[in-house]
């Protein structure tokens, strides 16, 4: 059971008023560590349910979820949190970057909570930078910095505290194409370095990078396929 | 430390972002802190003054002027009043003699005392006094002798010098047998007082005392506004009220006020001029605190309020903020710590103004020293960081218990 994400039958229900809103049916799902999975589907197919739920910002109303073998639904928030905090890296479509703070601010913000001091913090939020090469943003806002920059220092952040796992929600849907081409090469880096990637995205070709393809269709899961052969951003920068 | 530090720093980067808001916000708590603050300065100083008044004499000394020690501005009802001559004062003295004693002084100011080259600056109280002036108030000297009866009978000009005047004129010399200038007059020396400390910071011992015969006949200090202050030493405390009695009676008679009409004269007990402002001090106290607590309560809803824009205004970043870690506590305690250094700003306003005001309006009133009510600035901070807390919890609170994918999604 090397499974780090193990999802059992879970399911979300909203309800709104009187009437019940699944936005997820049932899902069935092991991810193992070092997995690059995309997960595919219409809008309103539960995509970005299935992944707030796998990131622990939301629990399950119906079925299990073990996270690296510990049952997800009997934590307490606080355990949720520290989960969020070591355990998941996050890299949303709006980036929600804090707007008044610098990069550095930005990318320390998840070791403020998990209470590294001061000098060590600044240090790691300045490697995790350079690591995306935005080492001479430092002290940019978000809005002094490109979509791409900022999608950058969002994953700067989600890479700051070595989580395992990096969860990314349409990370790639407010880039245009090219620079769309080079987060995924920074996925696809993070990758060959050790992480455990999912992504959600509705594009096919932002899907090709990925090694393992799920669609979902309301709230199910219609397929789960191995990509055979996945693209190589690298290789394709290269080429332009 | 380092967590407090950041949270610190947040919520001053916070507050930066929309200032005008932050500003009112302040600004509310700034009133009812300076109300607290302001009143209570003003009333320390007049603690102060009359504290002056009581600790510098004796219980049993019984003071006698023609107006009131502790006063507010020089109100028309004490224009017509005339100063105490010496006549009546000796007329006073020779009624009560064998039975009380009777110090008496007159006093000027603003004199500089030389001996040879030495020259001491322009500070200097000029009293005249009689012997039982030091017997009655307790002064005494460190070398030489007080000035005696003979003295004040014969006019002699004889000086007892305070400390800081001798010190400055002969240093560690003896000055007793020496003879100094003041006003081109000479005068020896027959002893230096001991020293009667630096209360607040300013020394008591610059002086000169001198016979006060020679001060009011000799120089000819009389007149409007040279009048002759008397402290009766009652025999004990039991008798302060029959002496009281006694001497209104007999400066009536001596000041010629006729029956039915009122007292043109004050005679004082450390117990009246408490009794003159007690009720007046806790009157203020009372109005002070009311006003401010109601002000600072009224600042709180207003904190409370503006703390819940705030959090919805910031639903997204808290959101942000779960997704990378933070606890509920945390987040509550972010917006507490804001809560409360808002208030803090405020009460630091509030203290900072306050205090001036506070013993400006006094100082216009009466002269006062100035007053820092130490206490009540401690204890506004630790109302304001309650008020922070308290109107703060509900905010935060609404904050923290926000669910992590709603905040990030909401708009
Ligand atoms: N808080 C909520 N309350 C009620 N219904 C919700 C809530 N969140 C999601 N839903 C519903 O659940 C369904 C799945 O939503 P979800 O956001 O997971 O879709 P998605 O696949 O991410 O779509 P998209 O591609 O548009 O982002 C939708 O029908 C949505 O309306
Ligand atoms: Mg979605």
């Amino acid at each position: 059971m090397s499974a780090v994400i193990s999802i059992n039958e879970v399911g979300k229900r909203y309800i709104m008023g009187t009437q019940k809103v699944y936005a997820l049916r049932t899902v069935t799902l092991d991810i193992e560590e070092n997995e690059y999975v995309a997960i595919m589907g219409p809008s309103g197919s539960g995509k970005s349910t299935l992944m707030n739920l796998i990131g622990c910002l939301d629990t399950p109303t119906k079925g299990e979820y073990l996270f690296k073998g510990e049952s997800v639904g009997k934590m307490n928030d606080n355990q949720l949190a520290e989960i969020r905090n070591r355990e998941i890296g996050f890299v949303f479509q709006t980036f929600n970057l804090l707007p008044r703070y610098s990069s550095l601010k930005n990318v320390e913000l998840p070791l403020v909570y998990s209470g590294v001091p001061g000098s060590e913090r600044q240090r790691r939020a300045q490697e995790a930078l350079d690591h995306v090469g935005l080492g001479d943003r430092v002290h940019h806002k978000p809005n002094e910095l490109s979509g791409g920059q900022r999608q950058r220092v969002a994953i700067a952040r989600a890479l700051v505290t070595k989580p395992s796992i990096i969860l990314a929600d349409e990370p790639t849907g407010n880039l245009d194409t090219k620079t769309g081409y080079e987060i995924m090469a920074l996925f696809a880096e993070l990758h060959r370095g050790g992480n455990t990637i999912i992504l959600v995205t509705h594009e096919p070709d932002i899907a090709e990078y990925a090694h393992r393809i799920i669609r979902l269709r309301d709230g199910r899961i219609e397929s789960d396929e191995v990509n055979a052969n996945p693209r190589q951003p690298e290789a394709e920068l290269a080429a332009q | 430390m380092s967590w407090l530090i950041e949270q610190i720093r947040s919520a001053l980067l916070a507050l930066k972002a929309s200032p005008l808001r932050s500003f009112f916000t302040v600004f509310t708590i700034a009133i009812g802190v300076f109300t607290l603050i302001a009143t209570k300065t003003a009333i320390q100083t007049l603690d102060n003054s009359i504290n002056n008044v009581i600790s510098s004499m004796g219980s049993q000394v019984i003071r006698v002027n023609y107006l009131p020690s502790v006063r507010f501005s020089d109100g028309d009802e004490y224009r017509n009043r005339k100063p105490i001559t010496l006549k009546q004062a000796n007329d006073l003295q020779e009624a009560f003699s064998g039975s009380m004693r009777v110090g008496m002084s007159s006093a000027t100011w603003g004199k500089s005392v030389q001996y040879y080259s030495r020259t001491t600056q322009r500070e200097n109280r000029f009293i005249g006094v009689n012997h039982d002036y030091f017997s009655v108030l307790n002064l005494d000297v460190g070398e030489g002798r007080v000035i005696s009866e003979e003295d004040v009978l014969f006019s002699r000009a004889v000086v007892v010098l305070g400390l800081d005047v001798a010190t400055v004129l002969f240093g560690e010399e003896n000055a007793v047998g020496k003879d100094v200038k003041i006003d081109n007059r000479s005068y020896r020396v027959i002893g230096v007082a001991k020293t009667r400390g630096t209360p607040m910071g300013q020394s008591l011992d610059k002086f000169v005392m001198l016979p006060i015969t020679y001060f009011v006949n000799v120089l000819g200090y009389t007149g409007r506004a040279r009048t002759v202050d008397m402290y009766v030493e009652s025999p004990s405390e039991e008798l302060i009220p029959l002496a009281v009695d006694e001497i209104t009676g007999a400066m009536r008679g001596i000041r010629n006020v006729q029956p039915g009409e009122d007292n043109d004269f004050e005679v004082e007990t450390n117990e009246s001029v408490i009794d003159q402002f007690s009720g007046f001090i806790s009157n203020l106290e009372m109005v002070g605190l009311v006003c401010g607590l109601m002000a600072l309560l009224a600042a709180g809803i207003g904190i409370m309020n503006i703390m819940l824009v705030i959090v919805r205004e910031r639903t997204r970043e808290i959101g942000v903020r779960k997704a990378v870690g933070a606890k509920n506590g945390t987040i509550l305690m972010q917006f507490l710590i804001e809560a409360v250094i808002v208030c803090q700003i405020g009460a630091l306003a509030g203290v900072a103004t306050g205090i001036p005001a506070g013993n400006l309006a006094m100082n216009m009133l009466i002269e006062v020293e100035t007053a820092i009510p130490v206490e009540w600035v401690v204890g506004s901070g630790l109302i304001c960081t309650v008020i922070g807390i308290t109107f703060g919890l509900w905010p935060a609170w609404k904050a923290a218990r926000l669910a992590p994918v709603e905040a990030l999604t909401f708009d």
